[in-house]
């Protein structure tokens, strides 16, 4: 009698912002900003409360020459933001950004 | 109640702001040319200064200030007709590109999808016949949300401090730091000390 077994295993992972965040850092390394824009974009939509992430969006942002998009993202980091340095930080980038629009 | 409405940006700008540092009893309608002193390198980044002069020095230019480089390395930018000369130093006090940046989120695994499938066969030594039989499993994870992942970037980060002193007497007329962050080192430099030129410029 002679047995075998096929065994296929299919993952099929939908792409949580877990997900997401590791591909938009990814991304960020490899200096692919637009990539890494779309996955920073997806991700914000589950953890829409985290001022990092504004940041995160920001900077691709200014480095896209995209300033009014990147007021809108440093302006939501400063609402969401507890921490003083990331607070100063986003003041200083909305001061900047709001003189050169 | 109205002045209450003024306050309360004033209190926000003056929090994100601190503004330069003046000398109230000098006039700067006499001031005729700026001498840009050369800029020491940051120590961990040899070549910064270099790049922080040329920045200088683009800027002033492009705010359309006269800039003239003299063979011997020295800068002069003419901003009026007045006969004081100001002595402009810069220390650059930040200068990195490889700044890390942890960002800590929370997220949700979507679960996933896993099948599998067995196939057997089975043939009878007395028999012709053979028989194959399959079976098929799938299983399916509802997902979860999760908090406590992190990633990391990284990104650049230039800090000044421009001084001005009258070259004759000496004393320290202007003065004011600026930091600036981004992805890219050369566009952070760039906005930097844009924005400290963008400031001196004012004063003329």
């Amino acid at each position: 009698m002679k047995y075998f077994s096929l065994i296929l295993a299919t993952t099929l992972l939908l792409g949580g912002s877990g997900d997401a965040m590791a591909k938009a850092s990814a991304a960020m390394k490899a200096g692919l900003f637009n990539e890494a824009l779309t996955h920073i974009n997806e991700a914000q939509r589950l953890d829409q409360a985290n001022p990092d992430v504004y940041r995160m969006k920001a900077f691709l942002h200014e480095v896209l020459d995209q300033p009014k998009l990147a007021l809108a993202a440093w302006k939501s980091c400063l609402d969401l933001s507890k921490d003083e340095k990331l607070s100063t930080e986003a003041k200083i980038h909305i001061l900047i950004l709001s003189e050169t629009l | 109640m109205k002045k209450l409405f003024l306050f309360i940006p004033l209190l926000w700008m003056w929090g994100c702001w601190s503004g330069p540092a003046v000398n109230p009893y000098f006039d700067f309608n006499q001031v005729g040319v700026i001498e840009l002193i050369p800029i020491s390198d940051h120590s961990y980044m040899p070549g910064s200064g270099e790049m922080v002069q040329s920045s200088l020095t683009y800027n002033f230019l492009k705010y359309g200030f006269d800039v003239n480089e003299s063979n011997t390395g020295g800068t002069k930018i003419n901003v009026g007709i007045g006969w004081r000369t100001l002595a402009l130093s810069c220390v650059i006090t930040e200068f990195t590109d490889s700044e890390i940046i942890v960002v800590p989120y929370r997220y949700e695994e979507r679960g996933s999808t896993k099948t599998t499938v067995n196939l057997s066969s089975e043939t009878d030594a007395d028999s012709d016949n053979a028989e194959t039989s399959t079976s098929t499993s799938t299983t399916t994870d509802g997902g979860s949300l999760r908090e406590g992942s992190r990633i990391d970037y990284t990104r650049a980060r230039v800090g000044i401090i421009l001084k001005m002193r009258d070259k004759d007497s000496g004393s320290l007329v202007w003065s004011n730091s600026y930091w600036y962050s981004g992805l890219e080192l050369h566009r952070t430099t760039e906005v930097c000390i844009r924005n400290g030129v963008n400031q001196v410029r004012k004063l003329f």
